[in-house]
This record gives C-alpha cells, sequence and structure tokens, in this order.
C-alpha cells in the first residue's frame, strides 16, 4: 500500500473505527488476551471443519440415485447453505449494531480535529462495511462458492462455474440482506426513539435480535424440510426470506418460473430496500449527530411497589438488598451484560426445542412405544436444559466487570460480616433469573403436551436439580458481581469444551432419566426429591461454611498449574 | 487522633512510599503534597483500606487499621482523585448503594440523601444516570458518599477538581466546619493556593518520602519560608520553569 494512502485520514480513521470492533473495553489486558487465543482457536477450529464441508457435499451427492433424489437434496441444501450464510452474518452484525455510528468519544475526540463530520462519518461507515465484508466473503467462500462447486455428482444439471456463481451470488445477497436488516433496525431506532429512552430501546432491541436470531436455530436446522414450499408454490414462502434467495438462486440458474421471479424480484426489492433505509437513517443521523450522541440520559421515575413495612423487613438484611438491586439495575441497563445473559438463555431454548422436535412415527408398535419414552424423556429434560444454559448465562453476566476502577467503593466497604448476605443475593438472582422462567416456561409447555398432572409432579424434582446446579456453579464464587477483573479462557479451547459437554451430558441425561424413572412410582419420587433436597442442603452449607474464611475477590488471576506441553 | 508510623510501600521492588509518618489530630486538616508519582495516592490507598502497606502500621484512635480493618474502614470517608463511580446507577441509587453497604437503615438514608442531594445541588438531576453529569457533578456525589455515613475521618484526593467557583467555597467552608467538629481530614492536591488556605498543617512527599513539613496558619515551616509555594518548590527540588517553558516554545515551533 502506497505510503501517500496509508497516511491520509481516510486510512487513518478507518483503522481506528476497524480496530474498535476488536477492543474489549471491559476486559483487563489479560482478560483481552485471552479473548483473542479463545477466538483463535475457535476460528481455526471451524477452519479445519469448513475444509471437510465440500469432501462431504462431493460424497453425498455421489451416491444419488435417481435425478429427481438429486434435485430435492440440492433445493435442501442450497436452502440450509444460505440459512447458515444469513445467520452468520446477521448475528455479527447484530453483536456490533452499536458501533454502527460514531459514538460520543468519537464525537468529543475527533469533533475538535480539523476533520469534517462528513469524513467521521464515512470512515465509520466504511469500517463497517469492511466489518462485515469478512464474514461475508468468509461465509460465502464455504457456503457459497464450495457448496456450489462440491454439489454435483452425476445428476448435475449446470456447469460448474455457473452452479458457483448463481449459488454465491444469492448466499451472498443473502448475508447481506440479513445484515442489512440489522442495521435498517438500529438505524431506525436510532433516528424514531425518544431522545431519553434511546439507549435503553437500543440496547434491548439489539438483545432481542440476538436471542431471536439464535431462537431461529433449530429452524435452520431443518430449513432443508423447508425447501418444500418452493415445489409446492406456497405463498408462504413469501414470509420466509431465505427462501426468497432460493427462488433467486433458481433464476440465476436460469430457470423461468413466474413463481420463482416473482421469489427473486422480492429478494431483490428485500436487500435494496434495507440498504436505502441505512442510507436514510444514516442520513439523518449526520444531520443531527451532536443531539444525539450528546444526549441526556434521563431515568423514568419509578413508582414504589413495596409498602412501607416491607421496607422495614429489609432493612434487616441491608447489604443483600444493595448487592441485588446493584445486579438487578446493572442487568437491566448494561447492554453488554443483557446481551451475553439473554443469549446463553436463548441458546439453552433453541437447544431444548431442537430436542424435543423431529421425534418420527415408529413403523413397529415397539419402535413407536420406544420413540414415545424417548419423546417424554425429551420433555422432561427440556428444563435442565434451560437451566443449564440460563444459569451460566447469569454466571457469565455476573463474572463480568462493569468498571473494575469503580470497585473501590466496595473495596472500601468490604466487610466479612455481610457475605454471606452478599452469597445470598447471588443465589437469589440464579433463581430468580434462571430457575425460575425456566420452570415456568417448560411447565407451561409439560402441561400442553403431557398433560398438568404429570407436569405439577415432575416441576419439584426438576426445580430440585436447578438448585443443585446453583450450587455447583456458586461451589467457588467469591466475588461481588461485575467488581472483578475477569480472564475467560482459562482452560484451553478443547479442555473446556469437553468438560462443558460431558457436564451438560450428565446433567441433562442423568437428571432427565432420573426424574422420568421417578414419575411412575410414588415410592421413587419420595425417595428422588429427598436425596435430592439433602444434596441441595449439603452442598450450600459446605459452601457457606467454606466462603467465611476465603476474602472477597477484586482480581481475577490465572491458574496456578501450569500445563506442560511433553516434548 | 489518626497516626501513620514508618508506612511503607513495595511495587516488585520500586519503593513508592519510604517509611511515611504523620498524624492527624482531632479537629486538624492535615494537608498532603507532593508532585506526581511522589507517592500521595499510595499513602492515600494504604490509609483507605484499598492498599496493604508493606510496613508500617495505622492506627485510628489508637486501634491498628491492620487488627480492625472493617471497623476503621467504617469511621472513614473517602473521595478519590477520579471520579471512578458506577455511571450506569444514578445519584440516589449510587448513594443508596453507598448508605446500604455502610450500614445505614433504609427511612434514615432516603432522609439524609434528599437533603444532600438537595443541598449539593444535585436534585434536580437525581434521575439522571451519572454518565451523563459533569465531571464537578460526579465529584459532589463523591463528596456526598464520603459524607454520608458522618466518618471520623475525611481522606480526599483532590477534592476539588472539576468544581466551579462556588461549589469550591462551599466545600472549603464545609471542610473547615466539619474539623471545628473535632474530625479529622486528610487533603491530598496539587493545589497550594486551597491547601494553604484549607489546611490547618501540611506534609510534602517527594520521591515517596516526606521532605518538608509546616504549620499553615503561623507560616512557621522547617525552611524558613513564608509561602507555602516556595516551601514546595525548595523540598521538591523543583527546575526552573522558565527554561522548561522556553523550552517547550522551541520545540513547537521547531518545523
Amino acid at each position: 500500500m502506497s505510503a501517500a494512502f496509508t497516511e491520509t485520514p481516510v486510512f487513518d480513521l478507518t483503522r481506528h473505527f476497524f480496530r474498535e470492533f476488536f477492543y474489549l473495553r471491559f476486559l483487563t489486558d489479560t482478560g483481552a488476551d485471552s479473548v483473542k487465543r479463545a477466538i483463535i482457536g475457535s476460528v481455526s477450529g471451524l477452519l479445519a471443519l469448513s475444509i471437510l464441508f465440500p469432501q462431504f457435499v462431493v460424497g453425498r451427492y455421489a451416491t444419488m440415485r435417481t435425478v429427481e433424489e438429486y434435485r430435492r437434496a440440492l433445493l435442501s441444501d442450497q436452502l440450509f447453505t444460505i440459512c447458515v450464510a444469513m445467520f452468520i452474518v446477521g448475528f455479527v452484525t447484530a453483536l456490533v449494531c452499536q458501533s454502527l455510528f460514531p459514538d460520543e468519544i468519537d464525537y468529543r475526540v475527533l469533533t475538535p480535529l480539523p476533520i469534517s463530520r462528513r469524513l467521521v462519518f464515512a470512515t465509520k461507515l466504511l469500517a463497517m462495511i469492511l466489518f462485515a465484508c469478512i464474514f461475508v466473503i468468509s461465509t460465502n467462500l464455504i457456503f457459497g462458492l464450495a457448496f456450489g462447486a462440491a454439489a454435483a455428482g452425476r445428476w448435475a444439471e449446470y456447469g460448474i462455474l455457473r452452479r458457483m456463481l448463481a449459488h454465491a451470488c444469492a448466499a451472498g445477497l443473502a448475508s447481506i440482506f440479513a445484515g442489512a436488516s440489522v442495521m435498517s433496525v438500529q438505524g431506525l431506532i436510532a433516528v424514531l426513539s425518544p431522545r431519553a429512552y434511546l439507549r435503553s430501546v437500543s440496547v434491548v432491541t439489539q438483545t432481542a435480535m440476538i436471542s431471536a436470531l439464535i431462537l431461529s436455530l433449530p429452524a435452520i436446522a431443518h430449513a432443508s424440510s423447508y425447501a418444500v414450499l418452493l415445489q409446492t408454490r406456497a405463498a408462504f414462502a413469501f414470509a420466509v426470506p431465505p427462501v426468497w434467495f432460493l427462488g433467486l438462486e433458481q433464476v440465476l440458474l436460469g430457470r423461468r418460473d413466474p413463481y420463482l421471479l416473482q421469489l427473486a424480484v422480492t429478494a431483490l426489492v428485500g436487500v435494496a430496500s434495507a440498504v436505502v433505509v441505512i442510507a436514510a437513517c444514516y442520513l439523518a443521523i449526520y444531520r443531527r449527530f451532536d443531539q444525539l450522541v450528546l444526549r441526556t440520559s434521563q431515568m423514568p421515575l419509578r413508582p414504589r411497589l413495596w409498602p412501607a413495612w416491607s421496607r422495614r423487613v429489609c432493612d434487616r438484611h441491608l447489604a443483600r438488598r444493595a448487592f441485588a438491586r446493584f445486579t438487578t439495575t446493572t442487568l437491566r441497563r448494561s447492554g453488554l451484560h443483557q446481551v451475553v445473559f439473554c443469549s446463553l438463555s436463548a441458546i439453552g431454548v433453541a437447544v431444548a426445542i431442537n430436542s424435543a422436535i423431529g421425534f418420527g412415527t415408529g413403523s413397529t408398535p415397539r419402535a413407536q412405544a420406544a420413540i414415545a419414552w424417548r419423546f417424554v424423556e425429551a420433555m422432561l429434560e427440556m428444563p435442565l436444559v434451560v437451566f443449564f444454559f440460563s444459569i451460566a448465562g447469569v454466571r457469565t453476566a455476573l463474572l463480568l466487570p462493569l468498571d473494575v476502577r469503580a470497585n473501590w467503593v466496595f473495596r472500601l466497604t468490604e466487610d466479612p460480616a455481610t457475605k454471606p448476605q452478599l452469597l445470598a443475593s447471588i443465589e437469589r438472582s440464579l433463581i430468580s433469573l434462571a430457575i425460575v422462567p425456566g420452570v415456568a416456561l417448560t411447565f407451561v409447555i409439560q402441561s400442553v403436551v403431557l398433560g398438568a398432572i404429570t407436569a405439577v409432579r415432575a416441576a419439584l424434582p426438576t426445580a430440585l436439580l436447578g438448585l443443585v446446579l446453583v450450587e455447583w456453579v456458586l461451589r467457588r464464587w467469591h466475588r461481588i458481581p461485575f467488581t472483578c477483573t475477569y480472564i475467560p479462557g482459562k482452560r484451553p479451547l478443547a479442555h473446556g469444551m469437553l468438560l462443558t459437554l460431558a457436564a451438560f451430558v450428565v446433567f441433562i441425561n442423568i437428571g432427565g432419566g432420573l426424574i422420568h424413572f421417578s414419575l411412575d412410582t410414588p415410592g421413587r419420587y419420595v425417595m428422588l426429591c429427598g436425596v435430592l433436597f439433602a444434596a441441595v442442603a449439603v452442598l450450600r452449607r459446605t459452601r457457606l461454611a467454606r466462603s467465611v474464611h476465603v476474602p472477597l475477590e477484586f482480581e481475577d488471576s490465572l491458574p496456578d498449574d501450569v500445563t506442560v506441553i511433553p516434548f | 487522633m489518626f497516626e501513620a508510623r514508618g508506612l511503607t510501600r513495595r511495587y516488585r521492588g520500586f519503593l513508592a512510599v519510604d517509611k511515611v509518618s504523620f498524624e492527624i489530630r482531632r479537629g486538624e486538616i492535615l494537608g498532603y503534597l507532593g508532585p506526581n508519582g511522589s507517592g500521595k495516592s499510595t499513602t492515600i490507598n494504604m490509609v483507605v483500606g484499598l492498599l496493604e502497606p508493606s510496613a508500617g502500621s495505622l492506627h485510628l484512635d489508637g486501634v491498628s487499621m491492620s487488627e480492625d480493618p472493617v471497623g476503621c474502614k467504617r469511621r472513614i470517608g473517602y473521595v478519590p482523585e477520579e471520579p471512578h463511580l458506577y455511571t450506569h446507577l444514578t445519584a440516589t441509587e449510587y448513594l443508596t448503594l453507598v448508605g446500604h453497604l455502610r450500614g445505614l437503615a433504609r427511612a434514615r438514608l432516603e432522609a439524609r440523601i434528599t437533603r444532600l442531594l438537595h443541598l449539593f445541588a444535585l436534585f434536580e438531576s437525581r434521575y439522571s444516570a451519572l454518565s451523563a453529569y459533569s465531571k464537578g457533578m460526579r465529584q459532589r456525589v463523591l463528596l456526598a458518599a464520603a459524607l454520608l455515613h458522618n466518618p471520623d475521618l475525611l481522606v480526599l484526593d483532590e477534592p476539588f477538581s472539576g468544581l466551579d467557583v462556588s461549589a469550591g467555597l462551599l466545600f472549603r467552608t464545609l471542610l473547615r466546619l466539619f474539623a471545628r467538629e473535632g474530625r479529622m481530614i486528610l487533603f491530598s492536591s496539587h493545589r497550594l493556593d486551597v491547601v494553604e488556605k484549607v489546611c490547618s498543617s501540611v506534609v510534602i512527599l517527594h520521591h515517596g518520602r516526606i521532605v518538608a513539613s509546616t504549620v499553615t496558619s503561623t507560616a512557621d515551616d522547617t525552611t524558613g519560608s513564608p509561602s507555602l509555594e516556595d516551601v514546595f518548590a525548595r523540598a521538591t527540588e523543583q527546575e526552573d520553569y522558565t527554561i522548561v517553558a522556553k523550552d517547550i516554545l522551541s520545540v513547537m515551533q521547531d518545523v
């Protein structure tokens, strides 16, 4: 790159804004390094898997017996890869959509400099486009070009170049549509929401979009079954954006069916509309940038909901109340913490939904009975799956620091006598944010599917298993939420993933199996509840007794034991 | 009385504070002066219990802070140098959090917070997040938080930074009256004029050691100079600022 270009403000500002996407302000240098290691590990793993993807596709299409089978499989796989490309780009854009526009720091630092506002906005947009392009291009290399080339076999109807270009074009436009839609929603909120509520609305929308995308994962996993919409010329297809792009791909391949043409036009209009909305929002925000950036953060007045006597009761546990209010207020107002908690909880719900759908109908009575048994067990495991991910979500959100430099107020008022109250408040947070919603949500589903009596009977051991998990998660907890520095990924990635997977399998399968096993026999039921109750009591007592002697942590540290690589 | 005896702090071989000793009697405001990096903030952090001293001891009314850290911390109010606050909270929420952590009962706390917010001219902004506050407003919140539990020892690290003239005058008067009630104040600052007007005595720190101490009201100092500025310049071996200023100008004009 020529020095003349690299020394221009455009290059400097674009590079600055681009780097900002990877800068994790809330972590210390050690924590950020740890995240980088974890990301490099994950990306390497995904790249290794992506090399296998074309080989898998080639093998699959080589075994097709008829042209009809090939066409069905191709259509399904085209839709699936389009969905995956849309999900990846949409998800990444939703993660960074708060950085769509220059923020207050940019405003305060850059405005006094002799550069125009136009330049600041243009370079920010350019950095955002470059960031999105990384994901659009990489997903389309794998799911666009590589899939287009590999999905051949002896029944292939079009040339390799045409297949590759058509699929890459459709998947590329689909991913651009997904990213642009997320950006346009965020842009509309920035323009239309009242100034006092802008930040909170923006954070809630971002969390909702990320959660919705995660909840769409079971639908993406079963995307191949929606290809039938195209074959049956269903009007419903116009409500499913990935199908628009599937229609566009068919048109690009040379099919001139009016229905497909209509879908292709819808896809192009969709992309154009999203881009126009983004441009309009950007222009509107550009014009009233200072008003938006230097907005007031007025909080709405909240009426008192609790009577005076309840406040007198609460006075007995002042510290617990302080910790609890600090936790709930932070979770309510901090976008980062909300996103982490809601995303992990949404993964739990998505996994639970996925495990409860897709059961076939057995051909023999014995097979039908086995499927019915497995289905009941999946329904009983559903709340445990939700607990597992929601508890992980709450725990991770509480671990992430807010502003480490502000923790002096807790260090100054640290009192060993209030530690039990702190632990009680964290325990309550986990129960109220993970266990109670998990039980309530799945109780309704279980009541509808398995019947109210079974749901009521399953609720107690399910809740007790949740409490066991809470106790297990809190066994070494010695920090005030959001106040301690955090070093994520202390274990090697593969080690951590294996442990999590093992814990998941053990908790879900054994837990679900025990509940199912105990439901029909009162003796077993009472025994299971008794054992679980005793386990909760013992774990809780041990934890509280041990915690009194351990001081609060304000600095996270790497484990003492060093992993030696033998050579 | 508050006493620091032989207070020392090492950071991986670097001696930040070296055998510092001073005392603050009831009714006294002790100014704690020194150039950047002299060890002022390290001393302050040890006094309020945010840092463990490597050696030496701290005593509040004869009680060792290492023996009863929680009891001593309950009697200390602290305003840090930088207004590090949880900026997603409102002023009321932040003060309530601090009050509850200090063990103040709700009814008394609510009344106290309301009155303090009025007196510190923050009542109108009580429902705004602290992120929307100016530096001076945040400083006022910190001062209100430090006074909330009626402390015996007030530790102030640059408390006037960001305050406007009227707020500065109010706090100066407040500190004098607070000390007159028999409380103790440790006042760390770069502002010599303010220290001279507020403090009854001053210690000057340089390279982690106390290099001078003076009583401001009588101007009776160890070096015999009448002005605190002169005492400070001599004790901390300050450079000739005219030469440095000329050097800066020459750098600016060097193209």
